[in-house]
């Protein structure tokens, strides 16, 4: 926060002492009744009541929180959102995780915690559409185009009544921004529950006075000029002499940081207290009071006269432990952004469109639902549209949105968590964080760096504002060497509606020597320059010089926070640097630790600060290669590839015996006219029957050529006589066929199945190369001079050139 | 000039009283010493009654979890010797010595989170 003149001289004024007062909101019930039904299962939404002992059913509005138990105001069974009554049932929130059975207590309460907001999907009967809403029921009707207001009323509140019995509360609603740039908010309208005035209309109401104490509701509605409409709650808690907030309590510890999104609180209670003082979802408010010297008034904050309140927080499910021997209740209370990354969300995805109720109608099979189109989308409406329909978080805590409102044509939110959600989109999309400050307020902010100077903090620190030394981290060899980001400049739907990507690396060409390589993509951009500028400036902010610089304040320095980013000068000289150099630097605040000694009333922070490089380097363009025109991959550039010469065909002169072997490839039954294919010896010629086998070959050479058939027995039978004829057939290509023969003859032959035999009966005829030569034998089989008693194979004919 | 509680005046006078010295928090980067913006104050009783005895052990356990009492001590530093009430002082449990037949010896009151 930045200081006036004045307040500067007074955190300079010692000594400082700080009392902290610790407050627990204790909601005040509007209902409380029974469940009404013997039948009533698990995953019920609609819960029948009866035995009303408090309130009516028109007390509950949406999104109060009902506590269910097996006594009257326990929560033992669960705690769930409510969100409609009629006179019979209560319709929660969409679960599973509470056993209902009939008789259980139910109350009702005025306090709104953060939760999630599911989606739900169905299938419509008989076809494959489907129908889609948000919050279990909420159809679709204009909310993707009539978009809303961050809001910003100040954090949840606790204060004594002073002596005269008042206490002062200030509230403004400065800061409400709307998601959509060009639309303001209209109307503010203020309910203030045990306040005066009780009502007011206008963005700042001024101090508002309770006079008895006790737990309220305040309630700001938000219209805007294009018809929005948005809601928040604030707690306040307000203690008198005779109703005391808690006295005998320890802070075991307090502490944040940039990245873990917030602070976490470690909180014991020595004292009495009733069943459930404290649950869990229990907000908790410490607030001080300070005296500068003598003077009392508390400096500190962002929220504007908010400077009392410490630290606001839930407490964390789970966490709460009763130590019975040494009688204490001790606790976890984490800010806003911690409870969000314990509660689990739906993966959101939007597309930007320019009517999403046409564009869905139009092209169902596209887009199933206009609730995943937003109209002519940017940056802080798709953040807007998560938070507003996904979860409860903007009534809950003040939310700023600090960066660019860029267009983008998608955006994707991933389930882990409703943290998760908002964290990842604003690293991803903007190199931003989303992160509370100690009041609770959530700021989701691009980070300070990718910037010129912002939120320049004149505060100097010096060497009255810290003890002893400053511990300093220097560092010298970078941990990444090149970042290389990416992401596309949008046009949008009514500009030029182009998708320009591009691309930038830092530290230019040349990576460095040492470290790793940042890659980051999807950022939302405006153009190269944009990227040359953010890439250069990430690569710079990844490699300064120091990272750390951390200072045991001297006293209760509340103007320092996590969030939002401001920019300090550091200055600290070469005697106060153990490296001995001096240091005259920008920095922002990273982190913050507390400690409090309630003895001494010493409320003592150690603040961590992060360098901002001041001369960052400039990235430079990577150009990206251009998309292919087809869906089938990269063309293949034409890249000719010269024929090998071929080499000659050296055809060696085959002369004198020089025999090839071609093999048998059919025989033909004679009588029957049926073409046999090989067997795996040949061609077999049955004993008894006129059969003929072929081999077909081409002539490799000119000249004479002589074929002498190889056969086989098939099986072993004594030796005998074939009776058999070789021929051929032979032409070339478009020349007539010639044909010639041996003749038949009677020929020895071998009975034994285990001898190749080359037959004693050969033909001779002239060829030229390229002749296609049918060779036949033909097995007389029937006549009395063929008396080989078996079946032979012809193998093939062995063929010689001269 | 006599020391008192919550407008109560004491039955046995302390013996003695002392403003405790402060210990710093630390010092600042000039080596300046930081000190709270709170100091103690000690009773001291070289033996008292038990009635005496029980008055402050009544204060103590009174005092509940609140823990404050308007005292009635000493004004620190001032160019006379006067008596001031600082309100909003924790008062811590008193310890007692040994017993010398019915009394208590070193008994000690200490007040702290006194604002001068």
């Amino acid at each position: 926060m930045q200081l006036t003149a004045a307040e500067q001289t007074l955190l300079r004024t010692r000594p400082h002492t700080t009392k902290l007062h610790l407050s627990v909101f204790q909601p005040q019930a509007v209902f409380k009744a029974q469940i009404n039904d013997a039948s009533i299962a698990q995953g019920e939404i609609n819960i029948t009541f009866d035995n009303v002992t408090l309130g009516a059913y028109t007390d509950i509005k949406y999104d109060m929180m009902m506590y269910v138990g097996t006594t009257p105001g326990g929560d033992d069974v669960g705690r769930i959102r409510c969100r409609s009554a009629t006179s019979t049932y209560i319709e929660v929130a969409e679960n599973g995780f509470i056993m209902w059975t009939d008789d259980l207590y139910l109350t009702v309460v005025n306090f709104f915690e953060i939760e999630s907001k599911y989606p739900r999907i169905i299938l419509n009967t008989g076809t494959t559409s489907t129908t889609w809403y948000k919050d279990y029921d909420t159809p679709y009707t204009n909310e993707n185009e009539i978009f809303g207001v961050f809001i910003c009323m100040g954090s949840h509140y606790a204060g004594m009544l002073n002596e005269s019995g008042q206490h002062l509360v200030y509230y403004t609603a400065t800061g409400t921004a709307h998601a959509v740039g060009n639309e303001t908010p209209d109307e503010y309208y203020w309910t203030f529950e045990g306040g005066t005035p009780s009502t007011y209309t206008g963005v700042t109401p001024g101090w508002v006075t309770y006079t008895t104490p006790g737990h309220y509701t305040t309630k700001i509605n938000v219209s805007g000029t294009n018809s929005s409409y948005d809601a928040s709650y604030r707690h306040i808690s307000i203690y008198g002499n005779n109703s005391p907030p808690v006295l005998s309590w320890e802070l075991i510890k307090l502490e944040g940081n940039r990245e873990a999104g917030g602070y976490s609180a470690t909180i014991r209670i020595r004292q009495n207290v009733s069943d459930n003082f404290v649950r869990d979802g229990s907000l908790v408010v410490i607030f001080a009071e300070d005296w500068y010297g003598d003077t009392k008034q508390s400096i500190g904050g962002n929220a504007p006269n908010r400077d009392s309140i410490v630290f606001v927080g839930y407490v964390t499910d789970g966490t709460i432990h009763y130590d019975w021997k040494d009688k204490y209740i001790e606790f976890e209370v984490l800010s806003p952004s911690g409870v969000m990354k314990l509660t689990e969300s739906f993966a959101v995805s939007v597309e930007d469109v320019d009517d999403p109720a046409a564009k869905a109608a139009a092209k169902p099979e596209y887009y199933p639902s206009a609730w995943a189109l937003l109209q002519y989308m940017t940056t802080s409406k798709a953040l807007y549209h998560y938070l507003r329909w996904h979860s409860t978080v903007m009534k809950c805590c003040d939310v700023e949105f600090v960066g660019t409102k860029q267009l983008i044509q998608y955006a994707d939110f991933d389930r882990e968590s409703l943290y998760s959600a908002i964290d990842t989109f604003m690293r991803s999309t903007l190199r931003g964080r989303a992160v509370c400050d100690a009041q609770g307020k959530f700021w989701l902010e691009t980070d300070i760096y990718t910037e010129s100077p912002r939120y320049r903090n004149p505060f100097r620190i010096d060497a009255q504002d810290y003890m002893g030394e400053p511990t300093v981290e220097e560092r010298l060899t970078p941990t990444v060497s090149f970042v290389e980001a990416g992401g596309i400049a949008y046009g949008g739907q009514t500009a030029t509606g182009t998708n320009t990507p591009y691309m930038s690396g830092a530290p230019g060409s040349s990576p460095g020597y040492r470290g790793t390589i940042q890659r980051i993509q999807g950022l939302a951009l405006e153009d190269q320059d944009h990227l040359n500028d953010l890439a250069g400036r990430i690569y710079s902010y990844e490699t300064r010089k120091y990272p750390r610089v951390e200072y045991d304040m001297v006293g209760n320095y509340r103007n320092f926070d996590i969030a939002p980013q401001e920019q300090f000068r550091i200055y600290i000289p070469s005697d106060k640097n153990p490296r001995g150099s001096a240091i005259n630097e920008e920095f922002f605040v990273e982190g913050m630790m507390w400690q409090y000694d309630p003895q001494r009333e010493l409320f003592l922070p150690t603040v961590t600060f992060s360098q901002i490089p001041s001369n960052p380097i400039q990235g430079t363009t990577i150009p990206i290669p251009p998309i292919p025109e087809d869906d089938d991959g990269f063309d293949q550039p034409p890249i000719e590839i010269p024929l090998p010469p071929i080499p000659p065909i050296v055809i060696p002169s085959i002369g004198g015996s020089f025999p090839i072997f071609v093999a048998a490839t059919s025989a033909l039954d004679v009588g029957s006219q049926v073409y046999y294919p090989i067997e795996w010896f040949g061609a077999k010629l049955v004993n008894g029957s006129d059969y003929e086998g072929y081999a077909l070959f081409a002539s490799p050479a000119a000249g004479s050529v002589t074929i002498t058939p190889v056969v086989k027995s098939t099986s072993t039978v004594a030796n005998g006589n074939l009776r058999c004829k070789t021929s051929r057939t032979s032409a070339g290509c478009g020349g007539t066929l010639a044909s010639s023969t041996t003749g038949y003859q009677t020929i020895a032959a071998s009975g034994d199945s285990t001898i190749l035999q080359c037959l004693s009966q050969t033909l001779s005829f002239s060829a030229v190369i390229g002749d296609i030569i049918q060779a036949a034998f033909y097995r007389d089989g029937n006549s009395l001079s063929d008396t080989v008693e078996g079946d032979i194979h012809l193998l093939g004919f062995n063929v010689s050139y001269a | 000039m006599t020391y008192k509680i919550n407008g109560t005046t004491l039955s046995t006078q302390p013996t003695t009283g002392q403003w405790m010295p402060r210990e710093p928090a630390g010092y600042d980067g000039n080596g300046h010493p930081i000190y709270p913006g709170v100091r103690s104050f000690e009773l001291n009783w070289d033996i008292i009654d038990a009635s005496s005895a029980d008055q402050l052990q009544d204060w103590y356990v009174a005092a509940g979890n609140t823990g404050t009492v308007v005292a009635q001590l000493p004004y620190f530093i001032s160019g006379s010797y006067t008596f001031f009430p600082y309100s909003g002082c924790v008062i811590n449990e008193p310890s007692f010595g040994q017993h010398f037949t019915e009394h208590y010896t070193q008994v000690t009151l200490l007040l702290t989170n006194i604002r001068t």
